[in-house]
């Protein structure tokens, strides 16, 4: 899917979401929000887990 | 998302292939279609929902309707079939655009026929066809992948109820108690629930890191772990907890309002009935009053009937009078008088005589000439006095009919009007509760204790909470400390850490992003509310912290429950435009039956303000009820196309003119 589509309808939750002072965390909710939002259009019978493991996993090696 | 060209093909009640153009341009959003209830109007509707949604449309139609999408393939043809060893094809395609792309989806069902042995035949579906594709720069179609993760972005299926829906939908979502209804658009619209599941899922992370953590860890740093884990277990005990307190909470608190309502208008109710209960007394003592009048006038019919031969009677009456004023009825002489002078001896005069006298044989002869005539006197005198006394009996008893006549009427009209009070009751009182006022009471004392429950429940799980985080923080600094020996436990806590963080920022998120959407969702509602009708002045829109639709009147007394129908329908109007712009997915408007249940006042207001309520509305309508001079008027111009269906009975099919 377009980028550009994504982006534009979820508009507002995106906005909110660039508030988040702490950087690390803001980039987290960020990505975890993209898979909610793909999971959201799927069958909705196994949520990612892993997805969001190897979010978390990635932000703090890129910490470290 | 704009909706442009439909084609359908023996889907429903129209056989082979049928299209229509949705097309709207600028200054004319509104596609019209025009059809008596059975013409197919719904199979519009039916078809542009299974064509979207497909699978979970069929779901719905098996929840709602009872119905699979078997029963929508068409009647003749599946009767084409019935003798043909040959399949045979139900399609809808849909051609849109959305952000300057046009999108063509398409579904069919490929069928066979099935005789069955009571000589019924059925549709069995073969094979099951969908395709979605949009067009690139060159104008080739190119097919989309993901289809659902694609309509999603556009209008996903769990909203689409707001955006495509009927009039009982619009009526239902600003009936007081709705609460619940309310918050689910605005939660689904907005795309809350998507915060809320990603702190869900951030939070469950957070524990299966720590129990990882725990695993990896020995000593001391295993015990820390230990009560970390379980002050986390705790914590989202405590959310589940006051969580399911809240939904119990908002669950009574619509209860309770509706009991409210109901209570609010059974005094009403009661007043009515024992007006009605009057009404009728007075109505059976006075068709009571009409019976014994009725009955005493059925002995007098007879009498007042000889009025047919009074004229008879009269003339009878007169020509034997004169027959006895002229002498022609003979006169007699009293017997009484000449046996007195017989018996003296002595005329009148003073005269004697003795019997032997001429005197006295000439009495004696003239009494025995008299004798009967006497009789007969009298009898002609009894017929005349029987003549008069007829006369005046028939007067006198078709004079008492001509009054008794008039009390009758009298009484007519007042047990008539009596009626049609009653009935004027009878129609108030169906628009009102009949519910016994005891239990309602009694329900309600109940609840409000039940909800004082809850609130206790609720803040004491919220100091709890409170506690389980201080604990937490405290905890996170002491395995902190202890981690330094311990490396891949280490990292594992603070992979922990780093979700519960993120979770709880998601959540603080959440109660922000869910209350500037609910400010954002009021003021919009507000503003559409009044531009709908002009009498919405008086009354002020709320939709409070709890997500009730509330509208107070200038007193600021609650006036939900008062409002007539339409203001009801406009106010959920006026919502479901505003959740609708806050979402920003700018989706078409497909409306079945708006003004069905609106009198004709309404359907002015309404139709002035549809067209203006998104960028393209299709509105299903009823010939006469819906669409008539009056809605003709205001939504032909903005209309850019207007379909009529007609139906024929016979081949029991649909067909579609376009007249404009």
């Amino acid at each position: 899917m377009p980028k550009q589509q994504k982006q534009n309808s979820t508009d507002r939750i995106q906005e909110f979401v660039s508030k988040i002072k702490d950087n690390q965390i803001r980039s987290i909710v960020e990505d975890v929000i993209d898979v909610e939002i793909s999971y959201r259009s799927s069958s909705r019978k196994n949520f990612p887990t892993q997805k969001l493991r190897d979010i978390i996993d990635g932000h703090i090696k890129a910490v470290d | 998302m704009k909706l442009e060209h439909l084609e359908l093909n023996n889907f429903a009640s129209y056989h082979d292939k049928h299209m229509i153009s949705l097309e709207v341009k600028e200054g004319k959003p509104l596609i019209i279609v025009v059809g008596q209830t059975g013409y197919g109007k719904t199979s519009l509707f039916d078809a542009i929902n299974w064509v979207l949604y497909s699978e979970d449309y069929e779901r719905d139609l098996s929840k709602s309707r009872s119905r699979t999408i078997l029963d929508f393939i068409n009647e003749t043809a599946i009767k084409e079939l019935a003798n043909i060893p040959q399949t045979g094809k139900m399609s809808v395609t849909l051609r849109f655009t959305h952000r300057l792309v046009t999108y063509i989806k398409s579904v069919s069902i490929v069928f066979t026929v099935k005789k069955n042995k009571d000589g019924t035949i059925q549709a069995i579906e073969k094979n099951r066809i969908s395709s979605f594709k949009r067009r690139n720069e060159n104008g080739d179609m190119i097919s989309i992948q993901h289809e659902k993760l694609f309509l999603d972005e556009i209008l996903p299926n769990n909203v689409k109820s707001y955006f495509l829906f009927d009039g009982d939908r619009i009526y239902n979502l600003a009936n007081p108690g709705n609460s619940q209804e309310v918050k689910d658009a605005i939660y689904r619209v907005v795309d809350l629930e998507i915060l809320k599941n990603a702190e869900d899922h951030l939070a469950e992370l957070a524990r299966e890191y720590a129990r990882k953590a725990k695993k990896e860890s020995s000593g001391e740093l295993n015990e820390k772990q230990e009560t970390y884990n379980q002050e986390l277990e705790n914590q989202q005990e405590l959310k589940d907890s006051v969580e399911l307190i809240k939904k119990e909470l908002k669950s009574i608190k619509d209860k309770i309002e509706k009991i409210e309502n109901r209570l609010a208008d059974l005094p009403a109710s009661e007043k009515l009935q024992a007006k009605k209960q009057r009404l009728i007394d007075h109505i059976s003592s006075k068709e009571e009053e009409e019976l014994r009048i009725k009955q005493s006038l059925r002995s007098k019919f007879a009498v007042a009937s000889y009025k047919l031969i009074l004229p008879e009677i009269k003339s009878l009456h007169k020509k034997i009078d004169d027959k006895r004023k002229k002498g022609d009825i003979p006169k007699h002489v009293s017997e009484t008088l000449i046996n007195d002078i017989l018996e003296m001896g002595k005329c009148l005069c003073g005269v004697k005589f003795n019997k032997d006298s001429d005197m006295c044989k000439n009495l004696l002869k003239r009494l025995e000439e008299d004798r009967g005539k006497s009789e007969k006197e009298h009898g002609i005198l009894r017929i005349l006095y029987d003549l008069q006394a007829v006369q005046e009996n028939i007067d006198e008893t078709t004079k008492e009919l001509s009054e008794k006549e008039d009390v009758l009427n009298h009484l007519n009209d007042e047990i008539h009007q009596l009626r049609l009070d009653k009935q004027e009751i009878e129609n108030e009182l169906d628009k009102l509760p009949q519910e016994n006022i005891t239990v309602l009471r009694k329900n309600l004392k109940d609840l409000n204790n039940e909800r004082d429950r809850l609130n206790r429940e609720d803040g004491e799980s919220k100091i709890l909470l409170k506690q389980v985080e201080t604990n937490l923080k405290e905890l996170d600094k002491e395995i902190k400390a202890l981690n330094k020996q311990q490396k891949t436990s280490a990292v594992l806590q603070e992979r922990s850490m780093v979700s519960r963080k993120a979770s709880g920022i998601l959540e603080e998120l959440y109660a922000s992003f869910a209350e500037e959407s609910r400010k954002e969702v009021e003021a919009l509602t507000i503003d559409e509310f009044k531009k709908f009708v002009y009498s919405s002045s008086s009354y002020s829109v709320q939709l409070s912290k709890d997500y009730e639709l509330q509208v107070l009147d200038s007193n600021g007394n609650r006036a939900l429950q008062r409002m007539s129908m339409g203001q009801s329908q406009c106010l959920s109007l006026a919502f479901i435009t505003a959740i609708s712009r806050v979402s920003q997915k700018r989706p078409p408007l497909v409306i079945d039956m708006p003004f069905s249940r609106l009198d004709h006042k309404t359907h002015a207001a309404i139709s002035e303000r549809l067209p203006k309520l998104s960028e393209q509305t299709i509105l299903f309508l009823i010939p006469e009820v819906e669409w008539y001079e009056g809605t003709k008027i205001i939504l032909t111009s903005k209309a850019a196309h207007i379909y009529e269906l007609d139906f024929n009975e016979k081949k029991r099919q649909t067909t579609i003119e376009q007249i404009k």
